[in-house]
């Protein structure tokens, strides 16, 4: 059996049942949902949602599963690929770039997105469980469902996630940062080649597939290949059905949208919530005019926590910050994107350790790390004994290890996410802060500490038993103040 | 980034666009300025808006 989105919640929920929730009671994919997921959000916690009866944003009864937070956390992230929390964004890099596998092409009979053909007026992108999560969307939004195109003149295949708004029942309206593989191919069909771009969206995938169309891969590369990567063993490619036999599509995804982006058109996309946890602008963007769709039988469907996902598009940014600083710093040890500072991007705030042996690698690091990617915005480097994973360690080092007239940086007129609220025209500044004590041998004050038998031999549950530990309320959470 | 929030002349409900929406005609493809209102779609120039506000 190939791994699908099947076979990986099917495993997730026998070994993690305490993280699926499955909701039988109605649920409207506008606001409802959003709403849902944002009090889920405010616990903490990003289980695995089935949702077997949504209600779609025009009021009837979806025909099919609505799924959410496949990929709602860096445990789960672990999990799909066989790691564990704090290797995962290495081993998404490892398994992605290194071991990547050849995909293999199957018949239209053995594929099982092939069980439903819909042409012409049987297209209607209205019947799927898109959601409308926010105010002030005008439409509902694919929002999990990567896009394939292959490079006009090369002929390689990119794979990529945009926000697809669903205007009419085969009009999707994609936002394309200029950055991205997918929007540069579009840039050489409609500018250079004069024609429209074959696009397929496709829904329902293994998160390692997902992971896969996240990867920062060259200009033109596989993503294919690197979907094996992440698998463990070769993606299965059939033949589309309307974009030529030789534009593939994944075997075993639930459902594949295949159509054109149209050249030198734009249609008017948004307001849509951005992963900033606001609103976005209306803008100009490109459009697909959907000819087919495929799908299997009882299609599940996948939404996307935007802003509210807790790992995703952070993690995949992770591993290149790390082996960008990396290179240039080898005394960094961790890099960590803070998936909820700015949304799920890690736009807020990236952490990185160091074991520093001189002064000005900390600010080399950080120099380095602002300019490994657009949307690494602040950086703060730390000593190896401090956690980069608990904030409250790391301001923790802010607080008592920078003085800010000497260890500030910032970077001005630098490339910045077009989605972040703050900067005009594409163009924002950048921060860092150096927490770090002097390099050795200078002297430094040493932190409090205890004796290390000591710390060994007292046992927590010896003195206040476990049944009574979880009783006690976290007393970073505000208990007295009604929603 | 640059909005303008916009009242939409239908449904008099508030929203805001890129500024290049309701000002200048697309650079690349040449599509004039308007705007889509969110809650009532109806499409429409700046100079049609109820009230424009930069």
């Amino acid at each position: 059996m190939a791994k699908d989105l099947r076979h990986f919640l099917e495993t997730y929920e026998q070994d993690h049942p305490e993280d699926v929730v499955t909701i039988e009671k109605p649920i409207s994919l506008k606001h409802e949902i959003g709403i849902l997921v944002d009090k889920l959000d405010k616990e903490r916690k990003f289980p695995l949602l089935r949702i077997k009866n949504a209600i779609l944003c025009n009021g009837k009864p979806s025909e099919y599963e609505v799924i959410m937070n496949e990929i709602g956390s860096r445990g789960k992230l672990a999990y799909a690929m066989g790691s564990n929390w704090e290797m995962v964004s290495q081993d998404w890099r490892r398994l992605a770039l290194e071991n990547k596998q050849d995909p293999v092409v199957i018949s239209r009979e053995e594929a099982p997105v092939k069980k439903e053909i819909l042409k012409g007026d049987d297209v209607d992108l209205h019947r799927y469980p898109a959601y409308q999560p926010y105010l002030m969307l005008s439409h509902p939004y694919i929002s999990l469902a990567p896009m394939i195109t292959y490079h006009p003149e090369a002929g390689i295949d990119n794979m990529g996630i945009h926000r697809g708004e669903i205007q009419s029942k085969n009009r999707i309206a994609f936002l394309f940062s200029p950055d991205n593989h997918n929007s540069m191919n579009f840039w050489k069909s409609e500018q250079e080649l004069h024609q429209n771009m074959k696009c397929a969206v496709v829904a329902g995938l293994h998160p390692n597939v997902l992971m896969a169309s996240q990867t920062k891969m060259g200009y033109p590369e596989s993503h294919f290949e690197a979907c094996g990567g992440l698998l463990g063993e070769p993606l299965r490619l059939v033949p589309s059905e309307t974009l030529g036999d030789d534009f593939m599509v994944p075997a075993d995804a639930e459902i594949v949208f295949e159509g054109e982006i149209k050249a030198m058109k734009r249609t008017a996309e948004g307001p849509y919530s951005e992963y900033t946890r606001h609103i976005g602008a209306q803008r100009w963007c490109p459009y697909m005019e959907v000819s087919c769709i495929t799908q299997r039988q009882d299609p599940i469907w996948s939404n996307y926590a935007i802003g509210r996902n807790h790992a995703f598009q952070g993690l995949a940014r992770e591993f290149r910050v790390y082996d960008i600083v990396k290179r240039v710093v080898p005394q960094v040890t961790r890099v960590y994107l803070l998936p909820h500072a700015g949304g799920s991007d890690g736009l807020g705030f990236c952490f990185i350790q160091i074991k520093k042996t001189a002064e000005g690698q900390a600010r080399t690091a950080i120099h380095s790390a602002l300019t490994s990617n657009y949307s690494v915005k602040h950086v703060i480097v730390v000593d190896d004994d401090v956690d980069i994973y608990d904030e409250r360690q790391v301001f923790w080092a802010v607080a008592t290890r920078a003085q800010p007239d000497k260890d500030w940086i910032i970077q001005t007129d630098v490339m910045s996410s077009i989605v972040d609220p703050s900067i005009d025209n594409h163009w924002g500044s950048k921060a860092g802060i150096d927490a770090t004590r002097p390099a050795p041998p200078e002297p430094f004050l040493v932190p409090t500490m205890f004796p290390e038998e000591d710390m060994k031999r007292i046992k927590l549950n010896d003195y206040v038993p476990q049944d009574q530990l979880e009783k006690i309320p976290d007393a970073f959470r505000k208990v007295d103040v009604e929603e | 980034m640059k909005v303008a929030w916009i009242t939409c002349p239908k449904c008099h409900e508030r929203f805001y666009v890129e500024l290049l929406m309701l000002k200048e005609t697309h650079p690349l493809t040449g599509t004039k300025p308007f705007c889509r209102c969110p809650f009532c779609l109806a499409e429409f120039k700046a100079k049609d808006a109820e009230r424009v506000e930069e």
